[in-house]
């Protein structure tokens, strides 16, 4: 397979794991306002945090942190790199050029999800149409996830896919993790929020659709530190860090040239597998999940240099030019 | 004694193509040089080894933007094989701690974004409006060139090297060590690296010289070539082994 077909399959699948995670973050959120008093609500301004726009942000819309101005940016804003109208613009536009391996059923449905976004995204950074817009997104691109599993042959092709899919999975995944917590703990009103502790960890859970997985696998009450340990470690949950990690070893394996790939992941699956979130403060959660990102990012960039630049990856040379 | 290897270090996301008219230039008097290629190297020192790896005994090095980055590494590194050194539209700060750094890196993961989306040509149409002087927007067949050189580049090199950027060593240090003839040399209205952090450099540096380029943005030796090509000339003349 050509070097620049798998990294737009690769990218692809990130954009379109990113569209569906907007979208869960999202709807997640506003439940969680109503679920919480309006007191202790942690407003909407985490959303921008977890989606890593602070600075974008910030310079946009001069510190209106309003459900409003949140929403729109994170959803329909088209100067924001990062939100969901560009990510589905962007999987089409990268879909468009792979469509002839792909099944034609793959490339109408993301050419319709992109059409359907671009109509309604806008009317849905309201209230009123949110709840259905959102649903219907999700239902899309699981939809597409589903036939990518389930008509696309295995082969390089369905490999990139699965990569860019579990990679893009486990740094959401972490992110939510890592904003939600420090939420909490920063909260100034710990004892007040110290209730409603089980109604946070369990919007973070649906967030992720994990609620129902997390109960029948733990057989626990919902808490903070089993909830962090479920979602980076559990072994079986599609959406926990370690089960995504494991997905991209398995495909790695099936590479060539992937050995120090595959000991890279097997170090991050390692150390999540030895962590003690039980006894981890705060702060050293984040430092934890911050090593966790940096180690992913580190394999994006691995993977462009093993596969998507060929094996004739240009090194630093210096070219001698004479005169005669 | 041997003349020292004159190797021209180009910047993020070029090539030799930056240096085109200095290499006629350097044709036209006789002198052979040599252009380093960063490839997938993702740290200024990396870079600055595979300049030193690649050249036997003395050198002279002439760098442009991040390439005048690398020439510090390679001053910091090389000692006395080094006999002149050339830094053009550069810097030698590390990431600005707080919210100036965080823009820069958000800035430029906005344009890696761009180049991997769009492709690098789109991603080169906007990044070259802040680059040049306004007026030279104009110069079509310049504009093109420059997108050009971008486009001989690939995705994972541009991100390579913006790593490298922004995990950049604070080269202070460096400078006032630096004991070869050294020029600085700055478009006037280059606003990546303006002529303000060169003449701080010029002062670091004992015995260096600093020449500013009227009517010029950060792609100086594009722009105005001929400025350009008289400062180099006039550098080589101080540096031992191209003296005539």
């Amino acid at each position: 397979m050509l070097s620049r077909v798998a990294d737009n399959l690769y990218w692809m699948a990130r954009y379109l794991e990113r569209t569906e995670n907007l979208a869960r973050l999202v709807d997640a959120s506003a439940s969680l306002m109503l679920d919480l008093p309006q007191r202790l609500s942690p407003g909407w301004q985490p959303l921008i945090t977890i989606t890593g726009n602070q600075q974008q942000y910030a310079e946009f819309a001069r510190g209106d942190y309003s459900e409003k101005a949140v929403v729109k940016f994170v959803v329909a804003e088209p100067k924001n790199s990062g939100s969901m109208l560009v990510s589905i613009a962007r999987a089409r536009e990268i879909a468009r050029t792979v469509r002839d391996i792909l099944p034609r059923a793959v490339w109408e449905q993301i050419n319709e999800l992109h059409l359907y976004v671009g109509e309604h995204a806008v009317e849905a950074a309201g209230k009123r149409t949110r709840h259905g817009f959102l649903e219907h997104v999700i239902e899309c691109t699981q939809r597409l996830t589903g036939m990518l599993e389930g008509i696309v042959s295995e082969g390089d092709a369905l490999s990139f896919l699965t990569l860019g899919r579990n990679i893009e999975r486990a740094d959401m995944t972490s992110r939510t993790v890592d904003v939600r917590s420090a939420a909490m703990m920063a909260a100034a009103n710990l004892e007040e929020l110290r209730p409603f502790e089980s109604v946070l960890w369990m919007s973070v859970l649906r967030s992720l659709s994990g609620y129902q997985m997390y109960r029948l696998t733990t057989r626990e009450r919902v808490h903070g530190a089993g909830v962090v340990r479920y979602l980076l470690a559990d072994e079986h949950f599609p959406r926990a860090c370690v089960c995504c990690l494991r997905r991209v070893g398995d495909v790695l394996h099936r590479l060539p040239n992937s050995a120090p790939l595959l000991r890279r992941v097997a170090r991050m699956r390692r150390a999540i597998h030895h962590t003690q979130f039980e006894t981890l403060g705060q702060g050293e959660l984040h430092e934890f999940i911050d090593r966790l990102q940096l180690s992913l990012a580190r394999t994006n960039d691995e993977l462009a240099r093993v596969y998507f630049v060929g094996h004739n990856a240009p090194s630093a040379t210096v070219t001698p030019i004479r005169v005669a | 004694m041997s003349r020292p290897t004159l190797v021209l270090i180009p910047g993020l996301m070029c090539d030799q193509g930056i240096w085109s008219p200095q290499i006629d230039a350097l044709r036209a008097l006789g002198i052979d040089c040599r252009v380093a290629q960063h490839g997938l190297a993702d740290s200024l020192i990396e870079m600055a080894r595979a300049v030193l790896a690649a050249v036997p005994g003395s050198l002279a090095v002439a760098g442009h933007s991040m390439g005048g980055r690398v020439a510090l590494e390679v001053a910091r590194l090389a000692g006395p094989r080094l006999h002149g050194a050339a830094l053009l539209d550069t810097g030698y700060a590390p990431l600005a701690p707080g919210e100036a750094g965080e823009r820069e890196t958000q800035g430029r993961m906005r344009l890696l974004e761009q180049a991997r989306a769009e492709g690098i040509r789109a991603m080169a149409l906007s990044w070259v409006q802040g680059m040049v002087h306004p007026s030279r927007l104009k110069d079509r067949a310049l504009i093109e060139s420059i997108v050009a050189m971008f486009e001989r580049r690939s995705v994972p090199e541009f991100a390579a090297q913006i790593r490298a950027l922004l995990q950049r060593p604070d080269a202070t240090s460096v400078l006032p060590r630096i004991a070869c003839p050294t020029l600085l040399l700055c478009g006037e209205q280059d606003g990546w690296s303006p002529p303000a952090q060169h003449r701080a450099m010029a002062q670091l540096i004992p015995g260096s010289e600093f020449v500013s380029v009227p009517d010029s943005g950060h792609m100086s030796p594009l722009e105005q070539p001929a400025a350009v090509n008289a400062a180099l000339h006039a550098w080589l003349e101080r540096v031992d082994g191209f003296r005539t």
